[in-house]
């Protein structure tokens, strides 16, 4: 017997004594009723509630965790908005822009494609972004799973104190196109 | 944790594979040979100046001279050398915080991001994970992702919520080209099968490690295995045997803390009584404390002879204090008062005593 039928059978005898004695399903086509329609039915679970506008709230909450928020009209001014903050921030290292954004009109020094590792800045678009939490959705393919970021990296594993860029980026910025 | 419980590393040495953790406190554990003290915050027993001699000992061969002081130059540090490890590490291996039956997803939390570096930049992904992480749908998870970030960390939501599925597909600019999981049992189906199934609800929050006073007394080691605090205390005698472990849930005050925070409503106390139990009743205990404990159920149903025995040891204490202050050895308490002494008391008579008297005086005004 596989560790994976021993496993099974375990789970199934601890969890039929209510249901009399039946064979372990071998798949979504046999498994109990119960087991159907738990997964169809999909209850939603309680959401928290707020009262506060949606794009305040998720603006509040991003920049409570250290990333920053640069708001836009339209998303032709997105391009001068991301040089802005670069060269505000003095970041004049490499910078790659995903393909998705490769129809805006970049500077010609910003690289394209996956980052290589040796890039200081990223720069890509999301899927969503989340009111109730502050954090941004990216994408890894269409469609394909996701990420939820809630803001630069960091770390409390030395003395319980907060330091950012433990791993991931040290910096989040999100430019947020608010017209057309 | 579920790595620890395996022992995963030092099989991995053995067999020759160098593993190296990635998250920062793990990191510097691993680089002390220590166990950790907590499982949010597996490093919080170290201080800087600790962890700061751990890099200076470590980091010489990556080229680092002089000992770092600055804890963010330390994060630095860290992060500096473990980049590249991600980059030249032929295998990345995780945990999870769920698996999503309906779409055969897992998804991973991490603050540092080192949870998709380690699943994002290696050729092979491997997830290790309890068979108790499975939810039904990804409403479920989200749920519950809600309560783990709140009670863990008391963020909104952890930094980096991932939801993976495999290897690379075509078409993704990053991914690994192999991805395994590997399904861990480990006495879970005997927890399904027994009375305390419902820390299989556990999701390893931490919540109740931080609000017990035991755990805040004594720190995590003191459990001696990878699950500390009340969370530890129940599973652990489980895992390795309640006659191996049988002290965890003795050290307890049952003051209900743990059951009061944990988002899982998981009645831990309860828990931690029904191992009492069966210690008992396995005679687990020496047969001396369980002769005292029998002499003390007979004493303590007994009201009337209950008050006479206590009035009389306080009188007892009080004249055996009452030269030095302290009692410093008593009969059959010689465990005890080999490592402290017994404070005096000031008091003539037990607590019901002095209540009765003094609800006489309050009555005769």
């Amino acid at each position: 017997m596989s560790a994976r039928d021993a496993i099974l059978g375990r789970i199934h005898s601890a969890l039929s004594e209510h249901e009399g004695d039946r064979p372990a399903p071998t798949g979504i086509e046999d498994a109990p009723a119960a087991v159907v329609k738990r997964l169809s039915d999909r209850p939603v679970s309680t959401l928290p509630s707020f009262s506060e506008d949606p794009t305040e709230r998720m603006v509040r909450l991003m920049e409570s965790v250290q990333m920053s928020v640069t708001r836009v009209q339209t998303s032709a001014d997105v391009v001068n908005a991301v040089d802005d903050y670069l060269r505000s921030e003095e970041l004049d290292g490499d910078v790659t822009v995903s393909p998705a954004l490769s129809e805006m009109d970049w500077p010609s020094h910003y690289g394209s494609g996956a980052a290589t590792g040796n890039e200081s800045v990223g720069v890509t678009p999301c899927l969503a972004a989340v009111a109730e939490t502050g954090s941004v959705v990216f994408e890894s393919g269409e469609g394909t799973p996701a990420t939820l970021n809630s803001g630069p990296s960091r770390t409390g594993d030395i003395e319980q104190t907060i330091e950012i860029g433990a791993h991931g980026p040290r910096r989040m910025h999100v430019v947020l196109v608010q017209g057309s | 944790m579920v790595g620890e419980e395996a022992e995963l590393n030092r099989r991995l040495e053995e067999i020759g594979i160098a593993p190296i953790e990635t998250d920062l406190g793990e990191y510097i554990i691993q680089l002390a040979k220590e166990p950790p003290s907590h499982i949010i915050a597996p490093a919080v027993h170290k201080t800087k100046e600790q962890i700061s001699t751990l890099f200076h000992e470590h980091h010489q061969q990556y080229g680092l001279t002089e000992k770092i002081t600055d804890r963010a130059a330390l994060v630095t540090e860290a992060r500096t050398v473990l980049r590249e490890k991600f980059r030249n590490a032929d295998v990345g291996i995780t945990g999870a915080n769920f698996l999503v039956a309906e779409s055969g997803q897992h998804v991973l939390v991490t603050n540092e991001g080192n949870g998709d570096l380690s699943s994002n930049l290696p050729r092979v992904h491997i997830v290790i994970v309890g068979i108790e992480k499975v939810v039904p749908t990804l409403e479920d998870a989200s749920l519950l992702l809600r309560l783990l970030a709140r009670s863990a960390t008391g963020q909104h939501f952890s930094n980096y919520t991932s939801v993976m599925g495999g290897p690379k597909r075509d078409g993704d600019l990053d991914g690994p080209d192999e991805f395994h999981v590997v399904l861990v049992d480990n006495k879970r189906t005997e927890l399904l099968d027994g009375d305390l199934k419902e820390m299989l609800r556990c999701f390893r929050c931490g919540a109740c490690i931080n609000h017990c006073p035991v755990y805040g007394s004594v720190g995590g080691h003191a459990y001696g295995w990878v699950y500390p605090g009340p969370m530890g205390s129940v599973i652990t005698p489980v895992m390795v045997g309640l006659e191996n472990a049988k002290q965890l849930p003795e050290a307890c005050t049952l003051n209900g803390r743990c059951a009061e925070v944990c988002p899982m409503s998981i009645p831990l106390p309860s828990l931690l009584r029904k191992h009492r139990t069966t210690a008992f009743e396995r005679q687990l205990p020496s047969l001396r404390s369980r002769m005292a404990l029998s002499l003390w159920a007979k004493v303590a149903t007994r009201p009337a002879l209950y008050r006479r025995l206590s009035d009389a040891s306080v009188k007892i204490l009080s004249m055996l204090s009452a030269k030095r202050g302290y009692v410093a050895t008593l009969p059959l308490l010689g465990a005890w008062t080999k490592s402290r002494n017994l404070p005096s008391s000031e008091a003539t008579s037990s607590f019901v005593s002095q209540y009765h008297a003094i609800k006489r005086t309050g009555d005769s005004q």
